[in-house]
């Protein structure tokens, strides 16, 4: 069920080559559970630091969705986990096909001060940026101060995310999304397209994207 | 559910002589366990005090004729305040507003009115906006005004906000609350779920309304 992550080349080359070294133990683990755990456990130490340089700037891509077109609208957003490498790497970009969309851009959903004008793009109307979107649902709670006027959100582009080393990162509704603009046609339910995700270090990574009506 | 009858089913087979019980316990003890003890405590905001909404009205989109908020005695008002260029938080809401009703069946859910106000009706045609409400909710009211003051006043009356900026270049800057408010037949809001509540929260919710609307009709 959950979409395996994908590595970019550099990532599952040296994935391959760490099996390779590891050998047998590694192959154990996953196929038979308990058989062999103290080799698995304390397999070569060298192969492992050799390899860990290689991956280093690899996160991986999990779960990755966009939401089902309502009618007449001619954007979408996509969503994803994403899990930090070895090294903290940002994500500075994603693009699609033009057959799927004109244009792609990573937004985040911020709240909104709504009693000042916020001037322009980016400016002093911004309150706390609502941070990866693990956060956002406790919050949601019924014991929330019922205040009279209820806090607004508001989207904008983001040059980049963090992508903190062996941290994950969540796309997710309310926070942070991948927007399309300009949908060639609407997304339907069961289709899958490829969106390439470009990373400050370990460069391009697609992964592919499927179209459902709910995470 | 499914798991735990097979399993139960596979149970059965080896002993076979708890066949039938087995198979009949499964059958009585299976609807909805839940609905008996609703917990009256509502998952979403009471705000306080309750907004009265009598008095606001917007027009409809089809036909242009005055909307009221106010359901009839039974039947639960649902409104939002969105736009239909909103990728994110406005179908994110939608979408798990309609699993809400699906889970909550058909009976409960006809008592539940849906209706959707564009906070940016420069973009937002009455056709677009229709299509896109009716494409969760097909019998959902799709409400639209040109006066701003009109949408303002009754966006004021729910305690909701919005602001809708059209730069000469580049994409409009909208931003908005993101409640979406049930409302009573006496006219007030009695819930607010804030952009996050789960269709299980919702479903919820409505079925405590609509149980409390029932009550109150008697």
């Amino acid at each position: 069920m959950t979409p395996r992550p994908h590595r970019a080349r550099v990532g599952a080359l040296s994935f391959a080559v760490s099996l390779a070294l590891v050998g047998l133990p590694a192959c154990g683990e996953d196929d038979t559970a308990s058989e062999d755990t103290s080799t698995t456990e304390s397999a070569p130490t060298s192969a492992a630091t050799e390899t860990t340089e290689a991956t280093a700037s690899a996160p991986t891509i999990s779960d990755v969705w966009a939401r089902t077109s309502p009618s007449g609208v001619d954007r979408g957003a996509a969503y994803m986990v994403i899990t930090g490498g070895e090294a903290d790497d940002e994500l500075t970009g994603a693009a699609v096909s033009t057959e799927i969309a004109a244009k792609t851009e990573v937004h985040e959903v911020v709240m909104a001060d709504s009693s000042m004008p916020a001037t322009s793009m980016g400016g002093g109307g911004m309150e706390t940026t609502m941070p990866a979107a693990e956060s956002t649902t406790p919050s949601m709670d019924g014991d929330a101060p019922a205040t009279t006027t209820a806090p607004a959100m508001e989207m904008r582009e983001v040059a980049s995310i963090k992508i903190p080393a062996g941290e994950q990162v969540a796309l997710a509704p309310g926070g942070y999304h991948v927007m399309f603009m300009g949908l060639v046609k609407p997304f339907v339910v069961g289709e899958t397209f490829d969106l390439t995700l470009t990373f400050a270090k370990a460069g391009d990574v697609t992964v592919t994207v499927e179209v459902k009506d709910a995470p | 559910m499914r798991l735990i009858r097979t399993a139960v089913a596979a149970l059965a087979l080896v002993t076979l002589a708890a066949v039938g019980t087995a198979c009949g316990e499964e059958d009585t003890a299976g609807p909805k366990a839940g609905s008996d003890h609703l917990p009256d405590k509502l998952a979403g905001v009471e705000l306080d005090p309750a907004p009265d909404v009598t008095d606001a009205t917007l027009p409809r989109a089809d036909d242009g004729s005055a909307f009221s908020f106010v359901p009839e005695a039974g039947d639960v008002q649902l409104v939002y305040f969105g736009y239909t260029a909103c990728p994110d938080i406005c179908p994110t809401t939608l979408s798990d507003l309609r699993n809400a009703l699906k889970s909550i069946g058909k009976t409960a859910a006809g008592h539940v009115r849906v209706a959707m106000a564009t906070i940016d009706p420069r973009r937002d045609s009455s056709v677009v906006l229709s299509g896109y409400l009716q494409s969760f909710f097909g019998d959902g009211v799709a409400l639209r005004t040109d006066d701003d003051s009109q949408l303002q006043a009754a966006a004021t009356a729910f305690g909701a906000t919005y602001e809708a900026k059209y730069p000469n270049q580049g994409e409009p800057q909208v931003s908005h609350s993101t409640y979406l408010y049930a409302v009573d037949h006496t006219g007030h809001v009695v819930v607010a779920w804030p952009f996050g509540t789960t269709a299980a929260d919702m479903a919820h919710d409505l079925e405590l309304l609509l149980h409390r609307e029932k009550e109150g009709a008697q």
